[in-house]
C-alpha cells in the first residue's frame, strides 16, 4: 500500500517502454526514437550533472548564474541545447515534440531551469528577423552561454496589457535615445544584454508603433535595480533607461516590428510554460514527503482524503500531460490550433500551483521556517523539515507567479473566449 | 462590552493601524528582527487589560469574545508582534496557574507585556494533534526536571519564559510547566518563520521548571488560540479585500479601470462574501466558547475549517489580482499571503479539519 513518489513513477511511466503510441509514432516521423530519447537525456542526467549541482537539485536550492552557464554548456555540448535551432545556424531541426521530451526530461531531473530569454526567445527571434551581422555577433554568445540576455518586455504601466507600454526611443544620428522604465526583469542582475521593445512612433492602433532594440546594459544610462519579492530571493528587476544611445544596428528588423516578434516568441514557447516535468518533480515530492511527515502520529500518505487529492492532482496531471503531447504533435503537423498556447498557459500554473499548496500544507505542520540564506545553503531541524524545505517553501511562493507572469491566466481567457466564441 | 464602547475601540484600532502600521511602516517593520515591538505600546493602551476577569471572581482568560477586535485590527494591519504570547494559549495557562501568587504575577506580566510567554507544546510527529507528548517531567525536592524535543515554538527570544507542556513520569498525567528562557540545559535551535517571527526547536535536558498547571487545559487553551487566529484571518481577509478592491478601482489594462471587468467583480465579490461568512461564524463560535455551549468540538472544528478555506482563497485572490505586485515586500497582501500560510501551520489547514468532522 502507500502511493509512494516511486510508484507513481513506475505507473505513469509504463515500465521502460515510456511513450504512448500517438508520440512514438510522431517521434518516428520524425526520425527518433522517442523512449530512447528519454532514456538518453535521464542518463545524461543522472551522469553528466555536476556533484554539486546534483546536490543542489536534491534539495530544490537556488542556483547562481555561474552553475547555470556551466549546466547550460554542458548541453550545448551535447547539441540539445540549441537543436531546436535551424542547421544553417548551429541546430539541429527539431520539431516541438523532441524539444518537449528534452525539457520534460531536464525539469523531472531537477536541472538547472534554461534561461529562455537567450537560447530559446533572442536567438530564434535573431534567426527569423536578424541581419546576417547581428546573427554572427550574437548568435555565438548565445550557443556557448556567455552572453547572458535579459528581456525588456513589461512596464510599470504595461504588464499583461503589453500594447501600452510607454518607453520612448527617439532616432538620433547613428541610432536611438531610449528614455523609459522596464519591470519584473528576470535575472537582469546578472545580464548582459536586454532585448527590448521600445515606442518608436506613436500610431493608431498601439501595437503599431513597437520595435525591438537590443541594449547593452553596460551603457550609460542604465540602472539595474532589484525588486523586493516575498520570497526574499533576488530575480527580479526594475531596469531604468535613461538617456540611453542605442546603435542604429542594434534594431532588429525593421521599426515597428517588435510586436511580431512578441508574439512569435510566446507561440513558439507555447509548450513549454506548461512546466509538465517541474509539476511531476513536485508531485514525487508531495508523495515523499506524505510519507515522513505525520499528523497524530502516523504518516499523513495513510490518511483516505490525502489519497483522494493526491489522485486528483494525478488525474490533472495526466490530463495536462496528453494535452502538451498532442498540442505538441499538432504543431508539428501544422496544425496549430489557436486555443492551446493559452490552455497550456493557464492549466500548467494552475496544477503546479495545485500540487505546491498541498506541499505547503504537509511542511506548515512543523512551522515554516524560511530565510533566504537557507536556499543557498544547508540548515536542518525538527522546525524546518529538513534541507530540501526552505527550496519547496521557495517554489511555492513562486508558483502564485506563474498565474502572473507571461499574461496573466485572465488575459489568457480572454484569448481563449475570443478564439472560441468568436466574441 | 456595550455596542458603544466596543465602536469607541474598534475606532481606536483602526486609528492605530493607520497611524502606526500603513503598509510604508509596515515594509520598515518587516526589515527589522523580530522583538517585541510596539507591544509595550499597545499595553499602554490597556487593550491587554481585556484579559481580566469582567467580575472580581471571574479568572483572567475567560473571554474571548472581547479579544476578537484586536486580532482583527492584528490581522488587518498585519501586526509583527508576538501577540500570541501575551493574549494567546499562554494566557490561559498563566490564569489557570495552581498557585495564586504565581498566577498573579503571570497575569501582570501579559496585561503589562512586560513578560510575554513562548508556549511549547508541538512536538515532532504531532502534526495538529497532540497524542503523545514524549517530554518528561521529573519531580525532585526543588521542584521539576525536563527532558524532551519541542518544536515550532514562536518568538521565544521575545519572552520572558517558556510554558511547556510535558508529561509526569509516573503519572504519565500531562501538565504545564514553566522554564526560564535561558535556563541550564535549555538548547534552541532558532530560526524565523516565513512572516519573519522567531520560530525555534527547544532540546531540554534536565532543566529546571516549575509546575504551573494540569495539561487538562490544553484543549482550552489551543481552542482558544484558534479562535482568535480565526479572527485574525478575518481582518486579513478585509485588508486583502479592501486593498484588492483600492488596487483594481487605481490599475488601468486596455483604457480602463480593472474593475470595470465584470470577471473580477464577481471574484471580489466572492472574497468579500467569505469574509462576513467566516466573521459571522467566528463571532458565533467565540460566543458558545465562552459559554462553553455543548457541541464546542466540533463548531471548532468548523470554524478552522471555514477560517482555512476563505483566507487561503482571498489572500490567493489578492496576491493574483495585484499581478507581480503582490508578491512584492512593499505591497501589503505578500504579508497577507505569508501570514495566512502560518495561520494554518499554526491551527490546522481546512483538510485536516474536514477530515476530523467527517471522522467524528
Amino acid at each position: 500500500m502507500g502511493a509512494s513518489g516511486l510508484e507513481i513513477d513506475d505507473r505513469l511511466d509504463h515500465g521502460e517502454k515510456i511513450d504512448d503510441p500517438a508520440v512514438e509514432r510522431a517521434a518516428a516521423a520524425a526520425s527518433f526514437d522517442a523512449s530512447a530519447f528519454r532514456q538518453e537525456v535521464r542518463r545524461f542526467c543522472r551522469e553528466c550533472m555536476p556533484a554539486d549541482i546534483a546536490a543542489m537539485a536534491s534539495k530544490n536550492q537556488y542556483f547562481d548564474r555561474e552553475q547555470r552557464v556551466r549546466w547550460q554548456r554542458l548541453l550545448a555540448d551535447t547539441g540539445w541545447f540549441t537543436a531546436h535551432w535551424p542547421r544553417a545556424h548551429g541546430g539541429q531541426d527539431w520539431g516541438h515534440l523532441q524539444r518537449l521530451i528534452l525539457i520534460e526530461e531536464l525539469e523531472r531531473a531537477g536541472t538547472p531551469w534554461i534561461a529562455h530569454f537567450g537560447v530559446s526567445f533572442i536567438g530564434p527571434v535573431l534567426i527569423e528577423f536578424g541581419s546576417p551581422e547581428q546573427q554572427q555577433h550574437y548568435l555565438p554568445g548565445v550557443i556557448n552561454s556567455d552572453t547572458w540576455w535579459a528581456q525588456g518586455f513589461s512596464e510599470p504601466g504595461a504588464g499583461s496589457d503589453l500594447g501600452s507600454l510607454a518607453t520612448r526611443a527617439v532616432r538620433e544620428a547613428g541610432g536611438y535615445r531610449v528614455n523609459g522604465q522596464k519591470t519584473w526583469t528576470t535575472m537582469a542582475q546578472w545580464a548582459d544584454m536586454m532585448f527590448c521593445l521600445v515606442r518608436t512612433e506613436q500610431t493608431q492602433r498601439r501595437s503599431d508603433g513597437i520595435s525591438m532594440l537590443l541594449i547593452d546594459l553596460k551603457s550609460p544610462g542604465v540602472t539595474v535595480r532589484p525588486i523586493e519579492t516575498y520570497d526574499a530571493c533576488h530575480h527580479v528587476n526594475e531596469v531604468f533607461l535613461e538617456d540611453v544611445f542605442v546603435p542604429a544596428e542594434n534594431l532588429v528588423g525593421t521599426e515597428g516590428q517588435g510586436w511580431a516578434m512578441a508574439r512569435f516568441i510566446v507561440e513558439r514557447e507555447r509548450l513549454l510554460v506548461t512546466e509538465i516535468g517541474r509539476a511531476h518533480r513536485f508531485l514525487h515530492e508531495l508523495h515523499a514527503l506524505a510519507a515522513k511527515v505525520c499528523d497524530g502520529g502516523k504518516p499523513v500518505s495513510q490518511s483516505p482524503s490525502f489519497r483522494r487529492r493526491a489522485a486528483q492532482l494525478e488525474v490533472r496531471y495526466q490530463a495536462l500531460r496528453a494535452t502538451v503531447y498532442a498540442a505538441a504533435i499538432a504543431a508539428d503537423e501544422g496544425r496549430h490550433h489557436p486555443v492551446d498556447p493559452s490552455l497550456l498557459k493557464i492549466r500548467g500554473s494552475e496544477l503546479q500551483q495545485e500540487i505546491l499548496d498541498a506541499v505547503i500544507e504537509l511542511i506548515e505542520r512543523s512551522g515554516l521556517a524560511y530565510q533566504s540564506t537557507a536556499l543557498f545553503g544547508d540548515i536542518d531541524g525538527g522546525s524546518r523539515g529538513g534541507a530540501h524545505i526552505p527550496g519547496l517553501i521557495f517554489d511555492h511562493l513562486h508558483s502564485r507567479l506563474t498565474s502572473i507572469y507571461g499574461g496573466s491566466n485572465e488575459i489568457q481567457r480572454g484569448i481563449i473566449a475570443k478564439a472560441l466564441l468568436q466574441v | 462590552m456595550d455596542t458603544d464602547l466596543l465602536r469607541l475601540f474598534e475606532d481606536s484600532l483602526a486609528r492605530f493601524n493607520r497611524e502606526r502600521y500603513s503598509p510604508a511602516q509596515l515594509v520598515a517593520r518587516s526589515r527589522e528582527t523580530t522583538g517585541t515591538g510596539l507591544l509595550s505600546e499597545m499595553a499602554d493602551m490597556g487593550w491587554f487589560e481585556l484579559l481580566r476577569g469582567e467580575a472580581d471572581d471571574e479568572p483572567a482568560a475567560s473571554s474571548v469574545v472581547r479579544l476578537l477586535p484586536v486580532f482583527r485590527a492584528a490581522g488587518e494591519g498585519a501586526w509583527r508582534e508576538p501577540l500570541a504570547c501575551v493574549l494567546g494559549a499562554p494566557a490561559v495557562i498563566a490564569a489557570r496557574t495552581d498557585a495564586t501568587a504565581q498566577r498573579e504575577s503571570l497575569v501582570e506580566g501579559l496585561i503589562s507585556a512586560s513578560a510575554p510567554l513562548a508556549y511549547a507544546a508541538r512536538e515532532a510527529d504531532d502534526g495538529w494533534h497532540r497524542i503523545g507528548i514524549t517530554t518528561v517531567a521529573r519531580g525532585d525536592a526543588g521542584g521539576h526536571v525536563l527532558d524532551g524535543h519541542k518544536i515550532a515554538v514562536m518568538d521565544v527570544a521575545s519572552c520572558a519564559a517558556i510554558i511547556v507542556l510535558a508529561v509526569d513520569a509516573q503519572t504519565r498525567r500531562p501538565g504545564y510547566f514553566l522554564v526560564a528562557r535561558d535556563a541550564a540545559g535549555l538548547e534552541r535551535g532558532d530560526a524565523s518563520s516565513i512572516d519573519g517571527h522567531g520560530l525555534s526547536d527547544l532540546k531540554l535536558t534536565g532543566v529546571r521548571a516549575e509546575y504551573l498547571c494540569a495539561g487538562d487545559h490544553a484543549a482550552r487553551a489551543e481552542a482558544w488560540d484558534a479562535i482568535l487566529g480565526a479572527a485574525e484571518a478575518v481582518g486579513i481577509m478585509r485588508g486583502a479585500n479592501r486593498d484588492t478592491s483600492a488596487y483594481l478601482r487605481e490599475r488601468r489594462q486596455f483604457g480602463r479601470p480593472l474593475l470595470d471587468f465584470q470577471v473580477l467583480q464577481h471574484r471580489l465579490v466572492e472574497m468579500h462574501l467569505l469574509e462576513r461568512e467566516t466573521d459571522a461564524l467566528l463571532e458565533s463560535t467565540a460566543e458558545a466558547f465562552d459559554a462553553n455551549a455543548p457541541g464546542l468540538e466540533r463548531r471548532l472544528l468548523v470554524l478552522r475549517a471555514q477560517a482555512s478555506r476563505a483566507l487561503r482563497q482571498v489572500t490567493r485572490e489578492a496576491v493574483q489580482m495585484h499581478g507581480g505586485m503582490g508578491v512584492t515586500q512593499e505591497t501589503r497582501v505578500s504579508h497577507y499571503y505569508r501570514r495566512a500560510l502560518m495561520l494554518d501551520g499554526l491551527h490546522g489547514s481546512e483538510e485536516a479539519a474536514l477530515e476530523r468532522l467527517a471522522a467524528a
